[in-house]
């Protein structure tokens, strides 16, 4: 299967917070390059930034400075609802908390990137396949709340991949789940990714989980710091 | 995946807050739809009242004047040219009288009943159920008289009625003694209050009338107005007469009419009155044309004695038509309409002339400046003539003896030969003219008419014989004095001194009857005995020659009946079906007023949708954050929320308008029953209409969207991140810090509230009015309240804001302590909270705490009752003065039967509908009551926005012409269709006259304020109008406009006597029940009903009291309904801190210590609003509750207050269930 194009391009970016007493600097200048395909793992500390770059990368927070490019195009230059256009077009989002809709069921929440768009027959097609992938093909009807942390979990992930993003970013993805269903989990995101051709940035604390990607970065002093032979940084 | 499936499937997932939130858009489309209904049903009851009260009548002639029964014989038989036939024309009589019966030692009475003689035609036009028309010597009772009355059928009672006056009873020769004739008769029937003819009423008006009905020809032949055919004894007939005509137009004629305006109506009503006018004859003018063919003359008389100035203005008009013809044609005129059958308009060719009888006409030469008994030379009892002196025949010219006199100074007198031979007088002599002054009844010394003298010189001397002079038929014919045989025989209803009169005077009368003994100048006359009834008794025409009289006198008073138009003198048919219809929209907008008093339910369920939706909203906070992060635009995630609401609100709708219809009902049953004293009936019955219920659904979406809308909005201030990470709570956290505003706020409460208590109590406050009635102490009271309540929720905010900075040590007031500090977490929550049931209870209770009840007030110069202890009113006017030993003694008081120092305003009466709030139908022209002189000096009662130091004497101002806006309708033709009536505006030029009226009358039922014009009679065809220059406050004279006696006396010439009088005693109960006993006993025929001052302002306050309970008894509903928002409050704060509570439970807090410790919070809450709001409303009202008459209903709002703090507590527990069943594992791992 050909590489579509496109990268992430993350240049000297920085993030600081305005508070009551000094200004706080998260992020002191952060560089990051990926290619259709890639998938790195970001560690570090709590309170390191790391939930903040992913959400900048994400484009539900913005940068101090810096800029970020993704697919060639710069979102912070987006208005809002081009930017709302673009992050359900190019960004997937997996978080600790699967943040399923319990009114909805498993097919409908794997659809509901959908609203924003046409909605149209094959991407319920394209939800149930993914649902069999993820091994839940048998739950289609059911709702969250009859899931599994695990099963909740795979159905966070089919959401963020059901639009086909160029980007899937995931913050902790397992961190509510027992090792096992973790390393599913993790396994399985990268195998669906990898399928894609998505670049994957997942946060996480488990060392587990970060040693399964075949780059690792670390955030320390609001810098990310190769941490693998695998991969290089910049 | 759809938006709409998502709504979907939302609204049965949170089925349980959305099933709150239905709820709410229920309550609020029931409140605000059934307001709406209760608007609607009053309207159509007061329409159906209306439609019931008048049975099958569309137009009722109501005339002051008595006329020929025949009249409505001849309408009735020639109107079929009239749309075709098929109406009826039917004859009445409509008098005031009161009622009485007796059981035992017992009389009751019931006084101002209308009294209808009515025939079996007019029966038939009338909603009368199973009752029959009533036979001679009986009568049939509307439900009203019959139950105040305690009779029933077979019981006697006497019928007291006014007996009709030829002559005005305030002239010379009116009758003043005999007013009212008894009738005894038996109940043949009592109609049911149900039965349309028990309200059968000529004003609209909501409340059964007093009605009685009575046999035409019997009621004709008590009050003599019966026929009576020409006899031997009874020289002169006369027809049988009435004083009402109904009408019943054809089925069909006004299908779907509902104005006044309208064509079908306009033009029916302008044939009918055209009819009337043709089929009227002079004598229903009680006019006449007494042709004298041996003189050669017509004269003009009435049976009033004098001529009112609409007759000699017609009589005029017909003289110039018939002069000038004569004058065209030189000769007389055979052919033409208009026969030359007087002389043409020359000098002398017709005479006006103004009789009076003058007591005494003395010299003055022995009568030393005046005393009577001084007087050597007099003739009693002689008629004065004035007039100018006729130079041509045949009035002219006077024969002298001596010097001819062609003209007379004002000061000189002509008397005849038989005066001067009495008197001793000669050209020259002084003489005195001892006459009685007309409309003094009562200022007499006797007690009867005030008698004053003039003084004038003999100018000449003029000759009886056959001359000009010795002419009877100067006066007119007075059935009683005229053809008397004697002056013994004088059937006069004055005080005569039969001792002064002399044989002379006897033989006087014996030859010459009525001729003149005296002439003065016309001008002269007029002013010394001319009256608001008129200033000419007669006016005559002089014949053409050849002209036979009586056949003249017959083509004059033909002409005379073109002219003055019916309508112009109180002779018109009035359409009071569609005066009533137009005047059931009703005084009041009973939607307005019910949307008013359910405001706070409307507010209420306004807020708990909004407080509900928020908390929905900050359930699913997280999923609105995912769906942000999956790229759904911050504007479609709220149009999804705004579609879910909407939805919502639509489920809500359908239910909540059968709820709006069943809140109507419980409404309008409160009007029947609870709150009767503010309707007054309890005939007022649910009335649905289909396109009420559409308009109350679409603002109570409206309403409900708006709430959701606003809920929703506050998404925009929170980014998907905050949304996910749950910082959006921590973001509306952060306004607890700031406290410096709360600090401002509470020092400026303090000061301003601290500041003014500190003056009032220094006595620096002015007790006069600031403005509408409120004095500077109430209105500033009401600041110093209001600035406390914010100083309070200010201290609130800042004891809140000061808490989190406080350490909790373990003890005995620990929980309380964290019960206080969990209020402090959401302080502007917190706030809301205290602040909105702090506004609700405020105005709640300062509203309840404004009751009055001034039956325990006392007479008070500057208060509603004016220092006036009996207020009373008759059914028949009386003339005499109850100040008076006379006057008193003409009524039948004996000498102790009236207690020293007891005195009496008497005001005269216009009738006119009742504008009071009693009445709620809307009014256009209230009763008028004319305000004596020595009332408008005596001053008192309270005023509103009058700017004067002496109010009253504001009714003295001459206010000229004035051009006034008045209202018109223009009928246009449309080709093809119906005409259509427009109603425009015009500006009219109109004399002006003052009036004072009640503030409550003048604002709510006339819509009127200080400088507002009233049109009268009629908005669209006055004649005058009123200016309000002054506004009582709540006084007794709610209901009525207040005119000078002299411009009453102007304006309604032919109203005599005084029929309300307001009676000031030594202010003991003692006194005034014995006064008011000794009037209604000695006046009896004049149907008295006397109360207390007091206890008729109670009856007016009555309807404010009732509305403002009703407003008390809603808005403790909406305080109840909105407690049950504080439990949503209180729910969301659970919410937020479940993780917080469920770590309590983990270290050991029992269920009932959580419990405790958010039942602690809520209760800190309530208590804080409750006693904020319940404290300044007590201190806002203090000026009012130091008064005597205050009636705080202390019970119900107690149990008001009460109620909603235990509902608020009780909520607050189905709240706290909540928290205490979330499992402790689950909610800390989900944290």
């Amino acid at each position: 299967m050909a590489v579509p194009p496109g990268k992430l391009v993350v240049t000297d970016l920085c993030k600081t917070f305005e508070g009551v007493g000094d200004p706080l600097q998260i992020l002191t200048g952060v560089n990051l390059q990926m290619e259709r395909g890639d998938a790195i793992a970001v560690t570090g500390p709590s309170g390191s930034g790391k939930s903040t770059l992913l959400y900048i990368l994400g484009t539900l927070d913005t940068p101090s400075s810096g800029s970020v490019s993704i697919l060639d195009r710069d979102p912070f230059a987006l208005n809002a609802k081009e930017l709302s256009w673009f992050r359900s077009e190019s960004v997937g989002f997996i978080f600790q908390d699967h943040h399923l809709l319990p009114q909805l069921s498993v097919l409908e929440n794997v659809v509901l990137p959908m609203l924003v768009g046409t909605g149209a027959d094959d991407h319920v097609a394209r939800a149930k396949e993914l649902l069999e992938r993820v091994g839940l093909s048998e739950r289609l009807s059911h709702r969250p709340a009859k899931l599994s942390g695990g099963e909740r979990q795979r159905v966070a992930v089919c959401r963020a991949l059901i639009n086909q993003p160029a980007l899937v970013l995931a913050d902790e993805p397992t961190g509510n789940l027992d090792p096992e269903t973790a390393g599913i989990i993790g396994k399985l995101l990268l195998e669906i990714a990898s399928e894609q051709s998505a670049m994957l940035v997942c946060v996480t604390h488990s060392r587990e989980l970060a040693g399964t990607f075949p780059r690792e970065l670390k955030l320390r002093s609001g810098k990310l710091v190769e941490d693998s032979q695998t991969a290089t940084a910049l | 995946m759809s938006s709409f499936r998502l709504i979907l499937r939302s609204l049965t997932h949170y089925w349980r807050t959305n099933l709150a939130l239905v709820l709410g858009v229920i309550v609020g489309t029931a409140v605000i739809g059934g307001a709406l209904i209760v608007g609607d049903s009053v309207r159509d009851s007061l329409r159906d009242m209306t439609l019931k009260r008048l049975g099958k009548i569309d137009f009722a002639l109501h005339s002051p004047r008595f006329f020929r029964q025949q009249l409505a014989t001849d309408l009735q038989e020639n109107h079929h040219h009239m749309s075709g036939g098929g109406h009826r024309f039917v004859p009445a009589i409509w008098v005031n009288g009161s009622v009485e019966s007796k059981s035992g030692e017992t009389t009751r009475r019931v006084t101002n009943a209308n009294v209808v003689g009515l025939n079996e035609q007019l029966w038939k036009l009338l909603d009368h159920g199973d009752a029959k028309q009533p036979a001679e010597r009986e009568v049939v009772l509307g439900a009203r008289v019959a139950a105040d009355l305690g009779v029933k059928v077979g019981d006697d009672i006497s019928l007291w009625v006014e007996i009709p006056a030829s002559v005005p009873r305030e002239t010379l020769l009116g009758e003043r003694d005999e007013v009212a004739q008894e009738v005894a008769a038996t109940v043949s029937a009592v109609l049911k209050d149900t039965d349309g003819a028990s309200r059968l009423d000529l004003r609209p008006g909501q409340q059964l009338p007093m009605t009685v009905y009575v046999d035409l020809t019997f009621l004709q032949e008590q009050v003599g107005l019966d026929e009576v055919r020409a006899s031997r004894r009874n020289p002169v007939g006369s027809p049988a007469r009435i004083n009402a005509v109904f009408a019943a137009m054809k089925p069909g004629a006004f299908d779907a009419v509902e104005s006044v305006s309208d064509f079908r109506v306009t033009q029916l009503l302008s044939t009918s009155n055209d009819m009337f006018q043709t089929y009227m004859r002079p004598a229903d003018l009680a006019l006449r044309v007494r042709p004298d063919s041996e003189r050669g003359y017509l004269s003009f008389e009435s049976d009033t004695m004098v001529l009112d100035q609409s007759v000699v203005d017609a009589a005029n008009d017909v003289r110039k038509q018939l002069q000038k013809t004569a004058s065209v044609g030189g000769l007389r005129q055979v052919v033409s309409d208009l026969p030359g059958i007087v002389k043409p308009q020359t000098s002398g060719s017709f005479s006006e002339v103004l009789v009076y009888l003058a007591n005494s006409i003395a010299n003055a030469r022995d009568d030393k400046g005046g005393n009577q008994k001084a007087e050597q030379n007099y003739s009693s009892y002689s008629v004065i003539a004035g007039m100018d002196l006729p130079k041509n025949a045949p009035f002219g010219p006077f024969e002298f003896k001596g010097d001819e006199v062609t003209t007379l100074k004002d000061n000189e007198i002509l008397i005849n030969e038989w005066l001067a031979e009495d008197i001793q007088a000669e050209v020259g002599t002084e003489v005195r003219v001892r006459y009685f002054l007309v409309g003094t009844e009562g200022e007499g010394d006797d007690g009867g008419l005030k008698e004053t003298d003039v003084v004038f010189k003999v100018a000449g001397i003029v000759k009886l014989g056959d001359s000009v002079a010795a002419d009877p038929g100067f006066t007119p014919h007075v059935p009683g004095i005229t053809d008397a045989d004697s002056i013994s025989d004088w059937e006069q209803p004055f005080k005569m001194d039969m001792d002064r009169i002399t044989d002379r005077d006897d033989k006087y009368w014996e030859e010459h009857k009525t001729t003149p003994k005296a002439f003065i100048n016309l001008r002269v006359a007029q002013k010394l005995f001319g009256s608001r009834h008129g200033k000419l008794s007669s006016m005559r025409l002089a014949l053409a020659p050849g002209i036979g009289a009586d056949a003249a006198a017959e083509l004059a008073m033909n002409r005379m009946m073109t002219k003055p138009a019916a309508t112009d003198i109180g002779m018109g048919f009035r359409p009071i079906k569609f005066e009533g219809l137009q005047a059931s929209v009703g005084a009041n907008d009973f939607s307005g007023l019910f949307i008013g008093f359910s405001f706070f339910l409307i507010a209420a369920a306004a807020i708990l949708i909004g407080l509900l939706f928020r908390l929905s909203i900050d359930r699913r906070v997280a999923d609105v954050g995912m769906l942000a992060t999956v790229g759904l635009p911050e504007p479609r995630i709220r149009r999804v929320f705004l579609a879910e609401g909407a939805m919502i609100v639509l489920i809500g709708i359908v239910p909540g308008i059968a709820a709006a219809v069943a809140y109507a009902w419980l409404m309008m049953y409160g009007l029947r029953t609870w709150w009767i004293g503010a309707t007054g009936t309890r005939f007022l019955e649910l009335s649905v209409n289909p396109g009420t219920l559409v308009i109350g659904a679409m603002i109570s979406i409206a309403v409900s969207m708006l709430v959701v809308w606003l809920s929703v909005r506050r998404l925009r201030n929170f980014s998907p991140k905050s949304l996910l990470t749950g910082s959006a709570d921590q973001r509306s956290l952060d306004i607890t810090k700031k406290s410096r505003k709360a600090w401002v706020s509470l020092l400026g409460g303090l000061i301003v509230g601290l500041g003014l208590l500190g003056a009032t109590l220094a006595g620096a406050v002015p007790a006069t009015e600031a403005f509408s009635g409120l004095t500077w102490q109430v209105v500033l009271f009401f600041v110093m309240a209001m600035s406390l309540l914010v100083a309070g929720v200010a201290a609130v905010a800042v004891l809140l804001g000061g808490e989190t900075g406080r350490q909790i040590k373990p003890g005995a007031g620990a929980m309380s302590r964290l019960s206080f500090r969990n209020a402090s977490r959401h302080r502007a929550r917190s706030l809301f909270t205290v602040g909105l049931i702090a506004f609700a209870a405020f105005v709640i209770v300062a509203v309840a705490a404004g009751r009055r009840n001034p039956s325990v007030e006392a007479p008070d110069l500057d208060s509603g009752n004016g220092g006036f202890s009996l207020v009373a009113e008759t059914s028949q006017p009386v003339l005499q003065n109850l100040n008076t030993a006379d006057g008193r003694e003409q009524l039948g008081f004996g000498a102790d039967d009236w207690p020293a120092g007891v005195s009496v305003q008497q005001l005269r009466v216009k009738p006119g509908q009742d504008g009071s709030c009693l009445n709620l139908y809307q009014t256009t022209l209230p009763t008028v009551l004319g305000v004596p002189d020595s009332m408008i000096q005596r001053g008192g009662f309270r005023f509103a926005d009058t700017k004067a130091d002496e109010p009253w004497k504001l009714l003295d101002e001459s206010l000229g012409e004035e051009t006034i806006d008045i209202t018109k309708t223009v009928t246009q033709n449309n080709p093809g269709g119906r005409p259509t009536a427009t109603v425009v505006t015009v500006p009219k030029k109109l004399p002006v006259y003052p009036v004072l009226g009640d503030m409550n009358t003048l604002q709510f039922s006339l819509k009127k304020g200080i400088g507002s014009y009233i049109p009268v009679p009629t908005p669209e065809n006055p004649k005058f109008a009123f200016k309000v220059v002054g506004m009582l406050d709540s006084s007794v004279f709610q209901g009525v406009l207040l005119l000078s006696e002299k411009n009453f006396k102007t304006l309604y010439p032919d109203i005599p006597g005084h029929r309300y009088f307001l009676v000031e005693t030594d202010g003991t109960q003692q006194q005034a029940e014995l006064v008011s006993g000794q009037l209604e006993s000695k006046l009896t025929p004049y149907g008295l009903d006397a109360e207390r001052v007091s206890d008729r302002i109670a009856g007016f306050l009555a309807v404010q009291n009732t509305y403002l309970s009703t407003f008390q008894t809603l808005g403790g509903l909406g305080l109840l309904l909105g407690t049950l928002g504080l439990a949503t409050v209180m729910l969301r704060n659970i919410i937020e801190r479940r993780s917080e509570l469920a770590l309590m439970r983990s270290v050991g807090f029992g269920p009932s210590k959580l419990t405790w410790l958010v039942l602690m919070e809520n209760a800190l809450l309530l208590i804080l609003g409750l006693a904020l709001g319940t404290g300044c409303a007590l201190l806002a009202m203090t000026p009012h509750l130091s008064k005597t008459g205050a009636d705080v209903p202390w019970g119900s709002l107690a149990l008001v207050i009460g109620g909603v703090f235990v509902v608020g507590m009780l909520a607050a527990w189905f709240a706290v269930r909540e928290a205490v069943r979330t499992p402790v594992l689950a909610t800390l791992r989900a944290e």
